[in-house]
């Protein structure tokens, strides 16, 4: 185990400058995509990557791996789309196999209410487009013959949506690939380095302080997830975030049963197979905000019970392990990205469960904003300013598990 | 009587080379070091110390092995005491395994789960997967006769 975390492997170790142009908050996928995008597009290299543990340590590296682009609203589904689009080529640019591999996404529904959300889905995906199909429960069982359409005996299937472009990536991949092609470039990303202050002058951003020294910045990026509200509360910037929890468990692994990602809209539990094997199943964040990643009991029996009454092959297979992650819940369930009321102060932020399928656009889009001045469109809705003017965009039904 | 009972520990993990764990010097604070395999161990602490042992065995290590990596797994754990005068009757309920000696612990299996079975005074620290910790409770209580004592 120790070797694939080594340092040494993927990472030279640099010091640590007492300045730089860039200095990057959290060394996540995230954080990594933005300064690899800044080295290779924009050739801003001057950038420092600050993480307070090991690389991928936080949400990057507890996710369920998924990405997709089947979201609900005019200015979610656009920037999911254009982040698919890279994920598909980002093993070549990054010069790094990230396992990514397309094998759709069929979501269950139980009830009518749920179908037509889903129908809705499916037009508005198609009107930008994004393939999202409606199936009927026929056409389920000829995909997936193991999906038991009377949910459980207690909740018959009545339709599902059907998204081909759903796919997967090896998330320990993703940040070892960012982090070394931003590396390869110039930057340097310190482990073990938690900022404990922000410098703030005149309300523009100077620098940040570590346990390991003070650094002056051109300008500071935070682009933690689960600490994001006490890191921006350091440069005196208050977020609208809840921090809550997402579990979700593997099995053992077995042989292949099953393609793609399959879940459920009403009972809020979804899974899939990795690539070794193992039956990985995740479920809606906990009903309550916390910063601890310590798994229950009560999470283990309540999604495999729901994971049953949908795919009841999985009632056989043997639990293996199961881990906890922090998501940064904002009020409509959309990232915030842009520059905060602090000048020079960025944030990308408010990640919930949606930082790691966006993370190769937030990265390239954060990255022009930074390196150019303009405000890319793509990720104009989501500025920081939109809850004080009341410009939100609601998407919590896309957002609420995978 | 045997009771079982929630207790709060801090469990830093130390992933590093063979030979530089050979030579670490255990850190202060009443840290119990466990080597759980050739390139990793495990320091159990009290919760109150688990921030200053991180910061020592990370001091202590990495002069050791530059690459040693030193983790807070404090949230991926349940400790659970198994205390009292028939402590060893009730574990021999849980587990075939024979009780460990003095400081030495053992790890396998406890009512069906991966555990660390460290000797107490008053017992045993049961060190499982966080969440196993209320079905190994639940286990003892049921199978081995202890009693529940919510701290």
């Amino acid at each position: 185990m120790t070797g694939l975390l080594r340092h040494r492997t993927f990472l030279r170790r640099q010091e640590l400058k007492p300045s730089y142009d860039v200095v990057i908050i959290g060394g996540g996928v995230n954080g990594l995509s933005l300064a690899h995008n800044l080295a290779t597009h924009h050739g801003m290299t001057d950038v420092a990557v600050l993480e307070g543990n090991y690389i991928g340590s936080g949400g990057s590296g507890r996710n369920t791996q998924v990405v997709r682009a089947n979201y609900n609203t005019p200015e979610t589904v656009p920037l999911y789309k254009a982040s698919l689009e890279i994920w598909r080529t980002l093993s070549a640019e990054l010069d790094f196999n990230l396992l990514f591999s397309t094998q759709g996404e069929l979501d269950l529904c139980h009830t009518h209410d749920s179908l037509e959300v889903e129908r809705d889905k499916s037009l508005l995906n198609r009107a930008y487009g994004v393939q999202t199909d409606v199936l009927t429960p026929d056409e389920i069982a000829v995909m997936n013959p193991l999906v038991d359409l009377t949910g459980g005996g207690e909740f018959p299937i009545v339709g599902a949506s059907f998204h081909p472009p759903g796919s997967f990536a090896r998330h320990d991949a993703v940040v070892w690939g960012y982090a070394s092609s931003a590396t390869r470039r110039g930057v340097h990303i310190h482990e073990q380095t938690p900022v404990t202050g922000i410098a703030v002058v005149d309300g523009v951003c100077r620098g940040v302080t570590t346990d390991r020294g003070t650094i002056d910045a051109g300008m500071v990026v935070s682009a933690t997830a689960g600490w994001s509200s006490q890191v921006a509360a350091m440069a005196g910037v208050r977020l609208p975030i809840v921090t809550m929890a997402l579990q979700a468990f593997v099995t053992e692994p077995y042989r292949h049963v099953l393609d793609g990602l399959l879940s459920s809209m009403d009972l809020y539990v979804y899974v899939s197979q990795t690539a070794r094997g193992e039956l990985l199943v995740g479920a809606e964040v906990l009903p309550y905000p916390t910063y601890s990643t310590r798994s229950t009991f009560g999470f283990l029996a309540e999604a495999a019970k729901r994971t049953i009454q949908i795919f009841p092959v999985i009632a056989h297979a043997r639990a293996m392990r199961q881990w906890t992650g922090l998501c940064d819940m904002t009020p409509d369930s959309s990232p915030i990205l842009g520059e905060s009321e602090v000048e020079r102060f960025y944030l990308m932020s408010g990640m919930g469960t949606w930082g790691f399928k966006g993370s190769p656009i937030f990265g390239k889009l954060m990255a022009e904003r930074i390196a150019t001045g303009v405000m890319p469109d793509l990720i104009r809705p989501f500025a920081p300013d939109r809850f004080a003017t009341d410009r939100m965009v609601p998407d919590a039904y896309s957002a609420g598990t995978h | 009587m045997a009771n079982v009972q929630d207790r709060a520990v801090g469990l830093i993990e130390c992933a590093a080379s063979p030979k530089a764990l050979d030579r670490l010097i255990a850190p202060g604070h009443g840290a119990r070091m466990l080597r759980v395999a050739p390139d990793e161990a495990i320091a159990v602490v009290a919760p109150a110390f688990t921030a200053d042992v991180r910061r020592e065995l990370n001091d202590r290590i990495t002069a050791l092995d530059e690459d040693a990596l030193v983790l807070d797994v404090s949230d991926g754990w349940t400790g659970l005491a198994l205390i009292g005068a028939d402590a060893d009757r009730a574990l021999s309920y849980l587990s075939a395994l024979d009780p460990p000696d003095g400081d030495a612990f053992i790890q396998g299996d406890v009512a069906r789960v991966a555990a660390k079975i460290l000797r107490e005074p008053d017992g045993f620290l049961l060190l499982v997967p966080a969440y196993w910790g209320e079905h190994v409770r639940t286990r003892a209580v049921e199978d081995a006769g202890a009693q529940t004592v919510r701290s």
